[in-house]
């Protein structure tokens, strides 16, 4: 039996304003989801949004989430916080004024997310070294159904062709339940 | 000659099984650890996985407490390497980038003068590394030498279109001590239709 499974993967082949995976299965313990990204955002990162749905329902787009952040811009440090916000806000998607090679990392740690009695944090490690930027935050969906939906969308752009999106699941051990 | 294990071996048909496969893994008592794909639909043929991860957990013999830990990808040590970072060590906090150098940082790690038995770990992760993009590396570390170290987050972009096929970490300037552990795993997409839905807009 594996313990981490491929879920889905999805390799645009053309610029796309959003990307979404539904129907996801309540069968693994955590999901960790791995991301290579660049955006149509002529400077800076294109940021963007992580939402959630549950109960095969769309994604909740009302102001039920919040993040927490460190960053660096170069020599520049600091952090900031969110809260009643539209979705989990990342950064890490390369803008169109870096080299046309240039795509952003992105790792993206969701658990427990199947519990349908707690509310879903986030763990995200992302940045783009050639801007140069990094961020390491917390997010929260200030809701307690389970994920069975996840969808990135910007308010600020698309996501170009090549940007790689792959979601795992990883599996407990079912014998110490 | 063993088959990958995603590749059934009575069909040959391509199946989705466990997402982490164990590359290789080198427990050096050298300068240098060197993964090198081996090009042959096996195990350790870099070409198959979407990304690499190696976990280690190190130290060196370096002369004072802590030194760098570099990553070079396919032999290549031009300027061709962009780094940002972000480091606490004890009450302060600090970074800083670099757009053009030789290398990947994948960490910090205890020296020779550290505390006996300190040994630092690091993770790296390397994306799409198949692709014709530049490759993108981030990395977390953690040097504790109880009172004193680091704690670091990387990322890091190799300017090269180029496909992994090596992958050398460096004590700088240092032998890495006996007990240093790396291991490398190779990270696969899905590859049959997915069990999720995913829809593109």
């Amino acid at each position: 039996m594996a313990i981490i499974e491929a879920i889905a993967t999805t390799y645009l082949e053309a610029d796309a304003s959003s990307v979404e995976f539904s129907s996801i299965p309540a069968t693994y313990e955590h999901l960790q989801l791995r991301v290579n990204g660049r955006g149509t955002r002529a400077t800076d990162t294109m940021y963007h949004y992580l939402q959630f749905g549950t109960g095969g329902g769309a994604v909740d787009t009302g102001a039920n989430y919040a993040f927490h952040e460190m960053y660096a811009y170069s020599t520049t440090v600091g952090a900031v916080s969110g809260t009643g916000e539209t979705g989990i806000k990342l950064h890490m998607m390369a803008a169109a004024n870096l080299d046309a090679a240039v795509y952003g990392a992105q790792i993206i740690d969701i658990l427990d997310y199947a519990n349908a009695n707690k509310n879903t944090t986030t763990l995200t490690h992302e940045g783009v070294a050639s801007d140069p930027n990094m961020y390491f935050l917390s997010g929260l969906w200030d809701a307690t159904g389970a994920v069975d939906r996840i969808k990135w969308s910007s308010p600020v752009g698309s996501f170009v062709r090549g940007s790689e999106f792959t979601l795992y699941g990883l599996k407990d051990n079912p014998t110490v339940n | 000659m063993a088959l990958p294990a995603y590749i059934d071996a009575t069909t040959g048909a391509i199946t989705d099984g466990e997402a982490w496969v164990a590359i290789a893994s080198a427990e050096p008592d050298s300068a240098n650890v060197q993964f090198v794909s081996t090009d042959d639909g096996q195990v350790g043929d870099f070409s198959q996985y979407m990304d690499l991860k190696i976990v280690g957990y190190v130290r060196s013999l370096y002369s004072g407490v802590s030194t760098s830990l570099y990553l070079n990808l396919n032999n290549d040590a031009g300027s061709n390497y962009a780094q940002q970072y972000l480091y606490g060590s004890g009450a302060a906090v600090a970074a800083g980038s670099v757009a053009s150098t030789t290398y990947a940082y994948a960490g910090w790690i205890a020296g020779n003068t550290a505390t006996a038995n300190i040994f630092s770990a690091f993770t790296v992760d390397l994306f799409d590394i198949n692709s014709g993009k530049y490759k993108s590396v981030i990395a977390q570390s953690a040097d504790d030498r109880d009172g004193a170290g680091y704690v670091a987050l990387f990322t890091n972009t190799w300017q090269s279109q180029a496909a992994i096929t090596e992958i050398d970490l460096t004590g700088v300037g240092v032998t890495l001590l006996a007990g240093t552990r790396i291991d490398l795993f190779g990270v696969l997409p899905r590859m049959t239709p997915p069990s999720a839905t995913v829809t593109v807009a």
